[in-house]
Formats: C-alpha cells, structure tokens, sequence
C-alpha cells in the first residue's frame, strides 16, 4: 500500500475518516515527541505532552490552511503546547517545593519494557545507504522536500519541473525508501 | 494497518537527525483512542455552524421585515389633558402673554390706523 500525501490525508480526515489520521500520527512521532522533549527533558512527559499536541491539532485540523506544510503547523503547536507544560510545570514546582534531582534529564523514566519501544538510535546507520542507493534526482528531491522542508510548489520553482512530475518522483522516491527499509529489517 | 507510515516517520526523523532515544508502541493507539472517546466529528461542527448561519439569517429577515412594515403614524396614542392645575399667583413668576393688536391669532394682519 502505497503512502498518501499530508494534503489528502487531512482531506479525509474532515471528510469524516477519522482513521486517516492514524498516519499523520505514524509519520511524524519521532519529530514531534523529539520537539517536546527538547523542553519537557522527560520522556514520559514527551510522550504526553505530544498526544495533546495530536489531539490539538486534530481538533483544529479544519483550520488548517493548506499553503504551509502540515509538519510546520503541528511543530508551533508542538512548541506552545511544550511550553505551557513547562509553565504549568513551574507553577506546580512552586507550591510542592520539588527538589532539584526531579528536574534533571531522566532518559531512565521509560525504564519498563523494552519491547513495549521502537529504538531509533540503531537506526541512524541504516538509514543513511538507503539514500544513498537512491537515483541523485530522487534524493535531491528528498532533501529539498523531507529535509529542508520545501513545498511542492517551491522545488518546483528550484528545479524549473511541474509540480505533478515532483510528486510522482517523491512518491517514487518514498516507496523506495520504505521497501529498502523493510528489506533490510525483514519487516 | 498501513505500516509504511510509520516506517517513513523514523526515516525522516532520522535524516533530520530529530528523533528521541525511544517511542512508545502504543503511542498511535492511544492518541487514535482519545480522539475516538472525544469524538471530534468534524462534519458536525460544520452542520453547526451552518445552523448558527441560518439562525442568524431568520433574525435578520424578521428584524427588517418589522422595521419596513412599522408606522409610526398608526400608533394609538391617546391625548389626555393635564389635571394638575398651573400654579397661577405666583408672585415670583407670571406669565404674561401680550397680545399685538395688528395681529389676530390666525396671524393674520389687521389693518388698523394704529399699526401703520
């Protein structure tokens, strides 16, 4: 099954696919509870912090104006969620007196079961030869797309291609991407 | 499920270089679960906000359907004279209405050898 553009997926989900939303979800934990770590130092706290940042974004998901990437849109609401966390975090610290250890990075926190995760450190190197096995205009098209956050309309512009030929290569490119992956982990 | 999602979010996180040590399993299912027991529906807000438009048009109609058709002429208001006498004799205060001769009350000129 092939993976969908953000655009279409948000269409289907205010179409009333509540499950569409499911891939948004997916796709872009990693960056999201990464975001929210930044500021929470805790990665249980991360973790909650970014379900009510999909949650938000869910619910508002009507408002969403399509001229931006989806990804920008949920990073702000990402931050501002993770800083209110922090202020409500201060206030509570303020009445309970907390002692300074409990503000510490604890990576330890998720200590249960390491079945119940997905490491992604062990990944760093097996992600890197897949790009570079890519064809050099579908891994540019990666770069200026999923790396330095370019719209479609944008690499369009840079490279002097139509927009559908940009899509279809960054679809090509994708499913490229994931059957390597599965390949190499016999997923 | 579709899993090619997921594994594309760890490999843009990875070429980002933005991912945390670890993530929940069940990170999805939880988040999928709270929007499910919320139900955010979102063809219903919009049915909503299309009966708040209607209900704002219907006010609208029947406030200037009143407003044209309102005469003030046809209002039945009934004259009624004052009952409480004027305070006549009061040393302080008199009327005094002064009448001119060269003119009746319908201000008509009466031509008298004194007004010329």
């Amino acid at each position: 099954m092939n993976i969908e553009d953000d655009e279409q997926i948000i269409e289907n989900c205010i179409s009333g696919d509540t499950d569409s939303f499911r891939y948004l979800v997916d796709k872009y934990q990693p960056r999201i509870i990464n975001a929210c770590y930044k500021y929470t130092k805790n990665l249980d706290d991360a973790e909650d912090v970014a379900q009510e940042v999909f949650l938000k974004a869910y619910s508002n998901l009507d408002k969403f104006k399509f001229d931006s990437k989806f990804y920008s849109w949920i990073y702000r609401i990402a931050i501002n969620t993770s800083l209110n966390y922090i202020n409500s975090k201060e206030k509570r610290q303020e009445k309970e007196t907390i002692s300074e250890e409990s503000c510490q990075i604890n990576d330890n926190s998720a200590s249960s079961n390491p079945k119940d995760y997905y490491e992604l450190t062990e990944l760093v190197d097996k992600v890197q030869p897949l790009i570079n096995k890519l064809p050099n205009d579908l891994k540019i098209l990666i770069e200026l797309y999923e790396i330095n956050d370019n719209t479609y309309e944008e690499i369009s512009k840079k490279l002097s291609m139509p927009i559908g030929t940009v899509r279809s290569r960054l679809h090509r490119a994708r499913n490229m991407l994931i059957s390597g992956f599965k390949s190499m982990n016999n997923e | 499920m579709n899993d090619n999602y997921r594994i594309f979010g760890k490999i843009i996180s990875v070429l980002n270089k933005d991912y945390p040590p670890r993530v929940s399993k069940k990170f999805t299912d939880r988040v999928m679960s709270e929007i499910n027991k919320n139900k955010i529906n979102f063809s219903k807000q919009t049915s909503n906000n299309y009966l708040n438009v209607a209900a704002s048009m219907v006010f609208a109609v029947i406030t200037s359907f009143v407003l044209v058709n309102y005469n003030p002429d046809n209002s039945n208001l009934v004259s009624s004279e004052s009952t409480v006498p004027e305070p006549v004799g009061d040393n302080l205060i008199q009327k005094v209405i002064e009448k001119d001769p060269c003119y009746d009350d319908n201000d008509m000129i009466i031509k008298k050898d004194a007004c010329d």
